[in-house]
């Protein structure tokens, strides 16, 4: 397949006569297709065969129409930018749609959400168990009826709270011994209904409610708001206000590799490299700071722009901290890649093929330590990546161990602070507003916006009928997909090392988390309060 | 591990840790740049109670009651995000985000930021309606923006008249006092 | 009569002390290590009226803490074991306490089978830990407790390795005798530093340091045999690591760095001075040990045990051999 052309031609034979191009965005490179429900999964089996990615499954309830489904594809690798949008809509009670989970691993936890969101029901989905809801809901039945068959289990739940994350996920790892021989996930144990709240505020109001999605990753979040509001609104950002905006994004993403690296040698017990790592951080925080007036939540995207300009004397300092953060890292970088406990701990831990990295879906650093060449700057730049502006390249490490997850994200430090000296470069020379004076109301329309976030691919979906309040908001965040790919990573790991590995894709949940350790070789059950865990110690760990 | 055995003995006598809440100058605060989203603060004078900030506050913690004659506008603090959206759209640069930061108490009550304003009374029917200030800053908006001497003419005949009546009076005084056929005058 | 009593009471109350002090030493090493202040030496002089002058005891008082709190005791723990083996490891740790020559001042330092007696008890406060872990029944508690029993097999025996590389040198199974040895001739440690080596490496692992903080790795089995105690039981069992801290850099000290005699104990100002200088010693072997805890990460348990294996226990064996060599050389009878 050359082009995009090619793709819609070919597509187009497949689906006829449900076929039908109901718009175009970002300068006719995303596609929006309209078909039938019953003929997307000959699309599906198609945009797989020739190595498209489904970025997002979602849906939107578009009211008279029905319910809208959405396969949002990725067609980057065959042009920067092409996305293809294919939707159907269902009718019913409940509506049903056949589900593409059967076909990729990509599609499974987005169908769960869409099913948990909207009441679809999706026609062979290999694992319709709820996400966000406990798996029992609505029935109050504690037991773990989701298990193996064939497998007797014996139970030990470690939890309901773990200290080797802050966030809540519940990880119920089958084990044999100490080996891990499969996981099931589950997260939504802290949904907070963002989306929902998203699409009952204003479009203004909205950019600093998604800016709270999370508090490290703030900034991908509200560039990726306000790309798509401006894709829908067809304005242009003057170029003052696109290195703002590249060079926030940087040193967001900067401070999360940082914050993430500490966090990481606290799961392998070197608290003094947390502190290490989050001291060369400090400064990267004040210079968020000193552009935007808070440490954390930098709030600085509006609608076609930015809301704070950047002095001259702003930017000298802030160049004078980089320099100075680029040194001390530097050091800080030799000394874990030569660290021999660091190594042991993580080399050839929780390795993950590029197969299995396709397979998943994974993106961002944990994809790219997999040696898959993805990254959305460079795929459909957003912003000022393109090659015009600023001169980049993508990280990719080959091995895909935890070992290689911390060096792609170490180099990307040094990626990300070259990209932050050249936009400070930049802005010293070119002048302009900092945002546009382009003043419109909210025509009807639709985007789709990507943004590398530090954890890798971000995607909003944004529906506007035409007031200032959006229909539709949809996230798919990095973390959701990575989580999704530890299955991947878990698999035949050590007990020992889950906590690690399970860091090392920078999962990004809230709050209460679970483990649950299942041995899959003995029978006998085991219960926290019963007589015979009491007796367990003197028995054995085994049972 | 060498290195790093080096870096913590280098580490051992240069603490970086500042002495908050101790100290002086940076020995107590690292760094506080003269942009930092801070406490936002009202400025009586300016504040012509017009809620623009009410409708554009990012958080809802920025909210409005009237009542006994008075608008009373509430920053509740403890919702507040420090977007400075607020001061962004004011009118009147009435409101501002100063850099205190210090601000946890153990009392509620002092979590709030506030500012009240007069409200004006409908000249028809006596309740009160809209803030005094924002209805003499429209008046003074309107007028300077007028050049026609006639405009300015009608305008200082009508403005008192139909301004202070309340949106209730508005609507079934409308016919009474005509406003429709003098517009023709004005645009034409 | 008077003054044994004194001695039976003060040498525990003084190893306490110590343990309290040489802990505060390895937070705030620890600390600075990383960039942090640690608990301050000095207070702010604008908090003191609030915050004391010193937190140099911070270490005491989060066992003090603990004493007024609650002691929770899990339904499924085994009660009997659960509450006496956290009292039995502080008895045998107190026990051992009366083995270490503090400078000369000493109840059993001199008993011709010391180091004997000494080995086997702190294996026993080690074994109670291991113990009141599985009794809690809590997962987390039997993961850290099979792993610090695991650890326990390798560690111990480099731990006696060491220990007897320095009694075989000096030809006695006194400690008394091994500082008096090392008074004729030369600190133990410069005749056969790799002794010193893997006993320094056997502390980190017998006080669950880094790189062998495994049995509390907190962010994986929250901490260890200790995850179900709570209160008094918890201080009780800080107590024991406490006096296990001083009684074990007491031990390095005696059989490594003359105890702290530098002088012959003729005479109270004499026994004054290595007094002081034993405690010096102390300081800066616990010093050693927090610097290493800081630049550490954690072995996986597998990897501890292979790498003691593979390096640890050649390194020992060559400890004992060398230390046959050098009592040959020496000619010591
Ligand atoms: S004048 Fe400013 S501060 Fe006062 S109500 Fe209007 S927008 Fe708010
Ligand atoms: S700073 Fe933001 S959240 Fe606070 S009152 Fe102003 S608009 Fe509302």
């Amino acid at each position: 397949m050359e082009s995009l052309n090619d793709v819609l031609n070919e597509l187009g034979n497949i689906l006829k006569p449900d076929f039908e191009i109901t718009g175009y965005g970002c300068g006719g490179k995303h596609v929006r297709v309209k078909t039938s429900p019953y003929k997307l999964l000959d699309a599906a089996k198609y945009m797989l065969s020739i190595g498209s990615r489904i970025v997002h499954v979602t849906a939107s309830d578009m009211g008279f129409d029905g319910i809208r489904l959405m396969h949002i594809y990725s067609l980057e690798h065959i042009d920067k930018h092409a996305h293809l949008i294919l939707y159907a809509y269902g009718n019913g009670e409940p509506v049903k749609f056949p589900s593409v989970a059967q076909l990729t691993y990509q599609a499974n936890w987005a169908e769960r959400e869409t099913m948990e969101l909207l009441g679809i029901e999706f026609d062979g989905h290999p694992d319709p168990r709820h996400i966000f809801l406990p798996f029992e809901w609505p029935n109050p039945v504690e037991s773990s009826s989701e298990s193996k068959a064939d497998v007797k289990q014996v139970t030990l739940p470690i939890g309901p709270y773990h200290p080797a994350m802050l966030e809540g996920g519940f990880f119920k790892l089958f084990v044999d011994g100490e080996d891990v021989i499969d996981v099931d996930i589950k997260v939504g144990l802290n949904h907070r209904g963002i989306m929902k709240l998203a699409e009952s505020r204003t479009f203004w109001r909205d950019i600093f409610l998604v800016g709270r999605i999370c508090g490290i990753c703030s900034v991908p979040h509200q560039l990726a708001f306000v790309n798509a509001v401006e894709r829908i609104l067809e304005i242009n950002v003057p170029e003052r206000a696109e290195y703002i905006r590249v060079l926030m994004a940087e040193l967001n993403r900067i401070h999360s590799h940082l914050l993430w690296l500490g966090v990481a040698g606290d799961l392998i017990g070197f608290k003094t490299l947390l502190m290490w790592a989050w001291k060369i951080r400090e400064p990267i925080q004040d210079c968020i700071e000193l552009l935007s007036g808070n440490r954390v939540h930098a709030d600085s995207m509006s609608i076609g722009g930015v809301r704070f300009d950047a002095t001259k004397e702003q930017l000298n300092k802030v160049e004078i901290r980089l320099l100075e953060v680029k040194r001390d890292f530097k050091k800080l970088a030799e000394d874990i890649a030569s660290h021999s406990i660091v190594r042991r701990r993580t080399e050839g831990v929780g390795v993950m093929s590029l197969n299995n990295a396709r397979e998943a879906g994974a993106v961002g650093p944990t994809a790219r330590a997999s040696g898959w060449k993805i990254d959305v700057r460079r795929d459909s730049p957003y912003s000022f990546y393109d090659e015009g502006h600023i001169t980049w390249d993508v990280v990719v490490e080959e091995a895909g161990d935890v070992l290689s997850r911390v060096m792609v994200r170490v180099k990307e430090i040094f990626t990300s602070i070259d990209i932050c000296l050249q936009c400070i470069d930049k802005l010293k020379s070119v002048g302009g507003p900092i945002a546009t004076s382009e003043l419109k109301s909210f025509p009807e329309g639709e985007a789709l916006s990507k943004v590398e976030a530090p954890r890798g691919e971000l995607v909003y979906y944004i529906i506007s009928n035409g007031i200032d309040i959006p229909h539709t908001v949809r996230i798919r965040t990095p973390s959701y997909r990575n989580i999704a790919a530890l299955k991947f990573m878990l698999r035949g790991c050590r007990l020992a090392d889950a906590p690690i590995i399970i860091g090392s894709v920078d999962p990004c949940f809230s709050c209460t988390d679970r483990v649950m350790i299942v041995d899959s070789k003995s029978g006998k059950q085991w219960t926290l309060s019963g007589d015979e865990f009491k007796n367990l110690p003197f028995k054995g760990w085994r049972g | 591990m060498l290195q790093s055995f080096k870096r913590a003995l280098e580490a051992l006598s240069k603490p970086y840790t500042i002495k908050y809440p101790a100290g002086i100058g940076t020995e107590k605060y690292s760094s506080v740049p003269d942009n930092l989203r801070g406490m936002p603060e009202f400025n009586t004078d300016k504040c012509i109670g017009c809620s623009a900030c009410v409708s554009q506050c990012s958080s809802g913690a920025l909210t409005y009651i009237d009542a006994e004659g008075k608008r009373y506008l509430n920053i509740n603090l403890n919702k507040c995000v420090f977007c400075r959206r607020c001061a962004e759209v004011c009118p009147e640069d009435a409101l501002t985000l100063t850099i205190k930061f210090e601000i946890a108490s153990n009392n509620k009550s002092e979590l709030k930021v506030s500012n009240n304003v007069e409200l004006s009374k409908c000249i028809n029917c006596g309740n009160y309606f809209a803030p005094e200030k924002q209805l003499n800053r429209i008046t003074d908006r309107l007028m300077s923006g007028l050049k026609e001497v006639k405009a300015i003419q009608y305008a200082h005949d009508d403005l008192p008249k139909y301004l202070h009546l309340c949106p209730n009076c508005r609507k079934t005084l409308s016919f009474k006092l005509n406003i429709h056929t003098r517009k023709h005058v004005l645009y034409d | 009569m008077g003054m044994l009593l004194f001695t039976i009471i003060a040498i525990p109350v003084l190893c306490f002390i110590l343990g309290v002090l040489f802990n505060y030493e390895i937070r705030k090493i620890y600390a600075r290590s990383q960039y942090r202040l640690g608990p301050l030496l000095s207070m702010h002089s604008e908090l003191r009226d609030f915050l004391g002058s010193s937190r140099i005891l911070q270490p005491l008082y989060d066992v003090l803490k603990l004493m007024f709190k609650e002691t929770i005791i899990p339904r499924s723990a085994r009660k009997s074991l659960f509450i006496s083996s956290p009292i039995i490891s502080l008895i045998l740790a107190v026990l051992s306490s009366y083995f270490i020559s503090y400078g000369g001042l000493s109840l059993f330092a001199d008993n011709p089978l010391s180091i004997i007696f000494i080995t086997y008890i702190l294996i026993g406060v080690s074994l109670f830990w291991v113990l009141g872990g599985l009794a809690s029944s809590s997962p987390w508690s039997v993961i850290g407790s099979r792993r610090e029993a695991e650890l326990m097999l390798v560690i111990e025996v480099s731990l006696l390795s060491s220990i007897f590389s320095s009694a075989i040198i000096s030809n006695s199974l006194s400690i008394g005798g091994i500082m008096s040895f090392q008074l004729k001739y030369y600190p133990i440690i410069l005749l056969n530093p790799f002794a010193a080596l893997v006993f320094i490496i056997s502390v980190l692992g017998k006080l669950h340091f880094n790189p062998f903080e495994i049995s509390e790795a907190d962010v994986e089995i929250v901490s260890g045999p200790y995850t179900e105690y709570s209160g008094k039981l918890l201080a009780v069992i800080l107590s024991s690591k406490y006096i296990l801290t001083s009684v074990l850099t007491g031990l390095f000290v005696n059989l490594f760095i003359s105890g702290g005699l530098i002088l012959p104990p003729s005479n109270p100002y004499n026994q004054l001075i290595n007094f002081i200088v034993f405690i010096l010693e102390c300081f800066i072997v616990t010093f050693i040990v927090s610097i290493v805890h800081s630049i550490a990460p954690r072995f996986r348990i597998d990897q501890a045990i292979s790498w003691s294996i593979k390096y640890l226990w050649p390194l020992s064996a060559f400890s004992i051999i060398f230390s046959i060599i050098i009592r040959s050389i020496l000619g010591v009878t």
